[in-house]
């Protein structure tokens, strides 16, 4: 899911740019507003997992390969807001490190996967969690559909960044001067393996975890839990 | 044991474990994430390269670029795998730094302070 350099055109990826940064800038604030200074390793612990986990590549057979992302995970367990941070943080090391992403999509990347990950998928959470308590099992689930839908929601996001890239920008012959597949092919193509493999492997890693955290450290999940939970 | 602590351990488990993720799409015949190949591979695929792509795909020079070395040997796994590994706690390192820096600058609010 991280577009490389060449993918986007200017058209796409300064917007992308321009669209998140008032969103880093007010995630700044609500992470400098509501986060103690006790929950920065915590910070650190959520971007590296999300860092990590997406080094973790699952092929489809003959096919194509994908990962997870942990956004939904870092969200459940200190907020939206500092799950932006943190995947965006990632995703900026990833891109200028290691060539995973490229640096002109690194606003349209930080869209995807940071911003509209981590506010679906943790809607998703909070909507079937309710006002279940911070250990019930029906939160176990929440994380698993979270994570499902909040993947998928960036995935759907990048297929549309893909698809209309031929209508923005072809040359006199027809040919695309970016990303070459229109929006029936981009996305579907997005989608399934989403849908059908990645999105799951995603649901298992954010429930599998917020399952351990229950057993072990259940104020963890109670952050977000309850009336206090930041928005 | 802190949770942080238990948790910090099982993220360093994770990174030894990483190679997995090179392992498996290679002996799956995996291919490259949709939307994500080389020039080379777009040519085949496309039957052309388009021209912005090809001005922009170059623009930046990662220092490890696929979480390898510069110029190392993309058929050897063993050594794919050690600088995928390396990869792995380089990220943690310079994400931990770049989060520790940040939470300094931001977040002034101790445990001492009200909910």
């Amino acid at each position: 899911m991280h577009i490389p350099d060449g993918y986007l055109s200017p058209q796409t990826y300064i917007p992308a740019f321009a669209a998140m940064a008032p969103v880093w800038a007010y995630a700044s604030r609500q992470v400098s507003k509501n986060m103690r200074s006790r929950q920065v390793p915590l910070l650190a612990l959520g971007a590296a997992f999300s860092f990590v986990i997406m080094m973790f590549n699952v092929p489809i057979p003959g096919g194509t390969s994908g990962h997870a992302v942990g956004a939904v995970l870092i969200a459940i367990l200190l907020g939206p807001w500092a799950a932006c941070i943190a995947v965006s943080i990632a995703l900026i090391v990833q891109a200028l490190i290691f060539g995973d992403g490229g640096i002109t999509c690194i606003g349209a990347n930080c869209f995807n996967m940071a911003f509209v990950m981590p506010f679906v998928g943790y809607w998703v959470y909070q909507l079937i969690s309710g006002r279940s308590s911070p250990g019930s099992k029906l939160r176990i689930w929440a994380a698993a559909i979270g994570g499902y839908i909040g993947l998928n929601a960036a995935a759907l996001a990048t297929g549309i960044m893909f698809g209309i890239q031929p209508m923005i920008a072809h040359d006199a012959s027809g040919h695309a001067l970016y990303a070459p597949y229109p929006l029936l092919v981009a996305v579907p193509a997005m989608m399934i393996e989403h849908l059908l493999l990645f999105g799951v492997v995603e649901a298992v890693v954010t429930s599998l975890v917020v399952a351990y955290l229950q057993k072990v450290d259940i104020k963890l999940i109670a952050a977000t839990a309850g009336s206090e939970a930041q928005s | 044991m802190k949770t942080y602590t238990k948790l910090f351990l099982a993220l360093l488990l994770l990174a030894i474990l990483t190679p997995i993720g090179l392992w498996l799409p290679e002996r799956l015949n995996g291919g490259a994430a949709w939307g994500e190949w080389s020039v080379d591979e777009i040519k085949a695929l496309a039957g052309y390269v388009p021209r912005g792509m090809e001005k922009l795909a170059s623009l930046w020079n990662s220092p490890m670029p696929d979480y390898a070395m510069k110029g190392q040997n993309e058929a050897s796994l063993p050594g794919l795998s050690v600088s995928y590994i390396i990869s792995a706690l380089l990220g943690i390192i310079v994400i931990f730094a770049i989060i520790f820096i940040i939470g300094k600058l931001l977040i002034r609010r101790d445990d001492t302070g009200s909910a």
